[in-house]
């Protein structure tokens, strides 16, 4: 019945809305049109276990899990430096589907995220819009607390598209292979 | 204390992360969803998985969706009578 389908469907974009407003997941609108309300309502609680479990793995990680190849200074408040460019290298690729891969020429890591990409140093709201050459990378991370040397992994809206990014709180990732300042 | 324990632990963790990354990318690419980073750490490899075959129902659900919708149209369009 079309007023079924109708308040069906509202009770779905009201649940994707929640999702996009909460966890900053944006689904797309045929993969809403494909979902049930059961479905999505399963999603959010599974998004709702994963952000309370991601909160309390931040809250005790400086000292616990360094990432990977991090090399963990002691006396160095926590203070773990990536190794950016292998970073980069792994996970610039991520480029959203929306933008014409065939115009598309995937730039050199170092030019898709500039050095100077930083977060804001106490919040990680905020982030700083850096140029190398005619490069500009904005990036931007969600609204959660964020301390200081802190890891956050995000979305950075490249000319190329959306890059999958990494960087940590306080931290002015300089050329690559390491920070300029702290 | 050992050191090959922490060597391990950091290997596993290391092998999770780069697992997760991956199908943060393939959702990315097979469904235009981006899991944000921060939430990427407290989802578990198996409920990453789990998000993608739900993505990959739905997307089923929706392109089957599409395929009937034409065929319950076709008599209003079938020449002769309108």
């Amino acid at each position: 019945m079309p007023t079924d389908r109708s308040s069906t469907m509202i009770r779905k974009l009201e649940i994707a809305g929640e999702i996009r407003h909460v966890y900053g997941i944006d689904i797309p609108s045929y993969l809403l049109q494909g979902f049930t309300v059961n479905g999505l309502n399963d999603m959010k609680g599974l998004l709702h276990d994963a952000l309370q479990r991601a909160t309390e793995q931040e809250q005790g990680r400086d000292s616990v899990h360094p990432l990977p190849g991090s090399p963990v200074r002691q006396g160095h408040q926590g203070y773990v430096t990536p190794p950016v460019s292998e970073h980069f290298k792994t996970h610039i690729s991520d480029v959203h589907p929306q933008h014409d891969q065939s115009q598309r020429t995937r730039p050199p890591v170092h030019e898709a995220v500039t050095p100077g990409l930083a977060l804001h140093p106490n919040t990680g709201t905020a982030a700083q819009t850096v140029r190398e050459g005619s490069e500009t990378v904005t990036a931007s991370a969600p609204a959660a607390p964020k301390r200081r040397g802190q890891h956050v992994i995000f979305g950075a809206n490249t000319l190329e598209g959306t890059a999958v990014c990494y960087c940590t709180i306080g931290q002015d990732h300089g050329p690559i292979g390491g920070p300029t300042h702290a | 204390m050992s050191e090959t324990e922490p060597e391990a632990d950091a290997e596993d963790f290391h092998l999770t992360y780069i697992r997760k990354r991956q199908l943060q990318e393939e959702l990315l690419t097979a469904f235009g969803v981006l899991i944000p980073g921060p939430l990427l750490s407290g989802l578990t490899v198996e409920e990453l998985d789990g998000m993608q075959e739900t993505f990959r129902l739905a997307a089923e659900r929706f392109l089957s969706q599409q395929s009937i919708r034409p065929e319950r149209t076709r008599p209003y369009h079938l020449p002769g009578r309108e």
